[in-house]
């Protein structure tokens, strides 16, 4: 096991060694980017959390607490979602494996390095946002250093009892990926999470919140506390969050502690009982090789279809997209993650009709719904142009690389647009908020379509790797770290900008004055103009890198 | 008393759902003897050879080596095998001799019967010169060669090579024909899976012809021509495989 882990190391040294002036620039301004994110997280979450504890000292230490509450749940689910996809490709589909288990190496050492493997990609993002915010409590709270060491301890073990879930859930999904076929998979996954999303919805029906629209701070801080609960309390993400800010209550710590463990305990079971059935599984994965259909697919186009190569393009990303297990498993992943999603927006209080706390909650939907679709994008388009591998050469010397770029930006803005609209529709219709707020939230959704597709798609094209098969592999590699944080990065400005104009609209609602649009409208061409000085930038260069790749 | 090397396969069956890839399959080898595995695409070649090497599981039947069954031995029967994959497998970050390295070690050897190996495999197939560099520097038949050398490295008694000459130009054709011709001369086994009639008509002593997961011929062969009257291999290949169209 040494060896494979001494083989990681000189690989992951090797890749960031400098031995050349283009290496040492690149890992200059990796480090420099990297740095500047994570000061940049840092700094929006301590201001978050300062203006909660110092403008509003009544309520802002609840509401702080579940803001973490929901984000700690996030992570959560999250992360379990991420550790079934990335389990799936590291533990079963690498092509590294079958050299692997053609040697002596035992089983469960191998199952060693791609367990730390899948925790690693599969959490990477998650603790470049979570770590800093762990700082700006920390800093915020006045908890002291040793707090920060406790949370980030204490998170991390929630990180591995999340991904280690995920990983569970995958080794029943490998026997589902080898007996069933492409669609009764996807019929099986679509109806499972319909039925636990109504088990969950119907068992633990969500409680009416009716706080008079006068009440006190003293009710307000009552109701804001009482909503912690609603946020899988029981759950690791739960029991980290009380164990971080519940302090004093000595029954609690011994409760939460005990729960804590025993989760920990249950996940080392898991891991041992996995470990011991790795290699079963692994020799029994194979792919089913299903009879040729009568019906031949011959790529046939509707009549005034004809001519565009552009349409022949996207239906045959379509095509590949749809039969590729990788990618429909992550769709799969992602329905899934929305139905939590769902589940969070429905249990929150949408009887509760003060201004105040429901636009907080329309703005934080917008925040969220435009981080899904920045994540999602790191995973589904940014591997797309690495993905056509050695058939990039065919496209290349039988199809105009505009023509080819251009199906690449429309296809991965139809399927980020549609998936955002969707999202964003669907959860502000729970809310019941007012048109304009939902316009406004669908104008936002459309324009940060537009950014973080060419994001993705641009730096997809500057960074392709078209050696690399595994998408997984290929987003959590240094191109898909640049395209994660700086679609992260976009999207913090887009939220800075409009957070404007909707405090303005908070306040006049609030104090029942007349809003003037025009300070949204300003604020969406403020992001329309970011957008676009972004989409062209990054057309450009991703356009021009294609043409000059050599083969 | 040396034991004596032998890979027998009784009625081995795999199928992936409802398609049978090997049918009912028997081979029975001993040292010395180079099999040639022929047959068309998707004949069942590479299902055969990822069962030897312990990479897949089979419905039915037993793999025997050295009159052990692989599937209550399987780990100690890995050191005695060596698998040379259709795709070559390689650490793109690390070099030639750092892969081997890390092969060696696994296998359990020591540092300076390492050393020996890749000094001696680095002559014999003509590496010497690209060894220390980086393998995502490497051609296909570059990374061919170290793969070869890696499933060599620790003297396997049992040899498992699925398409040895894709990829390889005349130059590294012949120098893995020698190489193959030693080992079987060092009374070890060689199980080659070719699509190079040429390769197997050239080296090898026995051969088996796959159609459709069936074996439709195992023997020798001058039995083969004797049996078809025919005296060119790909003649009598297509002769017995044109069903297959």
């Amino acid at each position: 096991m040494n060896e494979i882990f001494l083989i990681r190391l000189k690989t992951i040294f090797r890749t960031i060694i400098i031995h050349d002036i283009r290496s040492f620039v690149r890992a200059l301004s990796y480090f420099f980017v990297v740095s500047v994110f994570l000061y940049f997280n840092y700094f929006i979450f301590l201001k978050i959390f300062v203006f909660l504890l110092r403008s509003e000292p009544e309520i802002g230490y609840s509401i702080a607490q579940r803001l973490t509450s929901v984000m700690f749940s996030t992570f959560f689910i999250m992360l379990f979602m991420s550790g079934i996809v990335t389990s799936v490709t590291t533990f079963f589909r690498t092509p590294e494996l079958e050299f692997l288990f053609s040697t002596p190496i035992k089983s469960n050492k191998i199952f060693i390095v791609k367990l730390i493997e899948s925790e690693v990609f599969a959490s990477w993002a998650t603790l470049i946002v979570s770590i800093p915010m762990m700082f700006a409590i920390g800093n915020a709270f006045q908890f002291g250093p040793l707090f920060i060491i406790k949370s980030i301890l204490l998170f991390l073990i929630m990180v591995f009892i999340a991904v280690s879930c995920g990983l569970f859930v995958s080794f029943f999904l490998s026997d589902f990926f080898r007996k069933r076929s492409l669609i009764s998979l996807i019929g099986i996954i679509a109806l499972s999470a319909i039925l636990i999303f109504l088990i969950i919805f119907f068992i633990k029906s969500p409680d009416i919140f009716n706080l008079p629209k006068n009440a006190n701070l003293h009710e307000i801080e009552k109701y804001i506390t009482s909503l912690e609960i609603e946020q899988f309390r029981y759950f690791p993400s739960g029991i980290v969050i009380e164990m971080i800010f519940n302090k004093n209550v000595k029954e609690k710590i011994l409760f939460n502690l005990i729960l804590f463990l025993l989760y920990f305990i249950l996940t080392i079971v898991i891991i041992i009982v996995l470990m011991h059935l790795y290699k079963k599984k692994y020799i029994s994965y194979e792919k089913v090789i299903q009879r040729s259909s009568k019906n031949k697919n011959r790529m046939e186009l509707p009549i005034f279809f004809k001519k565009s190569k552009i349409t022949l393009l996207i239906q045959k990303d379509i095509l590949v997209f749809l039969r590729d297990p990788s990618q429909w498993g992550q769709s799969a992943t992602f329905l899934l993650l929305l139905v939590f999603y769902g589940i969070s927006i429905v249990r929150s209080p949408i009887y509760f009709r003060t201004p105040f706390y429901t636009y907080i909650l329309a703005f934080a939907n917008l925040g969220f719904s435009t981080y899904i679709m920045a994540t999602l994008s790191v995973r589904f388009i940014f591997p797309l142009i690495s993905l056509e591998g050695r058939t990039f050469s065919l496209i290349k010397c039988s199809v105009n690389i505009r023509d080819y770029f251009n199906e690449k930006i429309i296809f991965n803005f139809l399927m980020i647009s549609i998936l955002g609209q969707i999202l964003i529709v669907g959860t502000n219709s729970f809310l019941g908020l007012d048109n304009i707020v939902v316009i406004v939230s669908m104008v936002v959704t459309f324009v940060v379509a537009i950014g973080i597709t060419a994001i993705n798609t641009g730096i997809g094209a500057i960074l392709a790797d078209f050696s690399e098969t595994n998408p997984s592999k290929i987003a959590s590699g240094f191109g898909g770290i640049i395209s994660a944080i700086s679609s992260l990065v976009y999207i913090g400005l887009c939220l800075g900008v409009l957070s404007a104009p909707t405090r303005i609209y908070f306040e006049y609602t609030f104090k029942k004055i007349e809003f003037n649009n025009i300070y949204f409208l300003y604020a969406i061409l403020i992001v329309l103009a970011l957008t676009l000085l972004i989409f062209g930038v990054l057309y450009w260069l991703g356009l021009n890198s294609l043409k000059r790749r050599s083969l | 008393m040396e034991e004596k090397i032998s890979l027998k396969i009784e009625n081995l069956t795999k199928s992936y759902g409802k398609t049978i890839a090997v049918k009912d399959l028997n081979i029975s080898l001993e040292g010395g003897d180079i099999f040639g595995f022929i047959g068309p695409n998707g004949a069942g070649k590479t299902t055969t050879i990822k069962c030897i090497a312990g990479l897949l599981n089979y419905q039915k039947g037993s793999i025997i080596i050295n009159q052990r069954d692989t599937k209550s031995f399987s780990d100690i029967n890995k050191k005695k095998i060596g698998y040379v994959p259709d795709f070559p497998f390689l650490y793109d970050k690390l070099t030639g001799r750092e892969f081997l390295y890390f092969v060696g070690r696994i296998y359990g050897m020591k540092s300076d019967e390492i050393d020996k190996k890749i000094e001696f495999y680095s002559r014999e197939m003509d590496f010497s010169d690209y060894i220390d560099s980086r393998t995502e520097e490497y051609s296909h038949g570059m990374k061919q060669r170290i793969v070869i050398a890696s499933a060599f490295i620790h003297s396997p008694e049992i040899l498992l090579v699925d398409e040895p000459m894709v990829g390889l130009d005349p130059k590294s054709s012949r120098i893995v024909k020698d190489l193959f011709k030693r080992v079987a001369k060092e009374n070890r086994i060689l199980f080659v899976s070719t699509h190079t009639l040429s390769l197997a008509e050239e080296m090898c002593n026995k051969i088996g012809i796959m159609d459709r997961g069936n074996l439709v011929y195992f023997g020798s062969i001058i039995d083969l021509k004797n049996k078809i009257q025919k005296n060119n291999l790909e003649d009598i290949f297509l002769e017995i495989t044109k069903n297959n169209e």
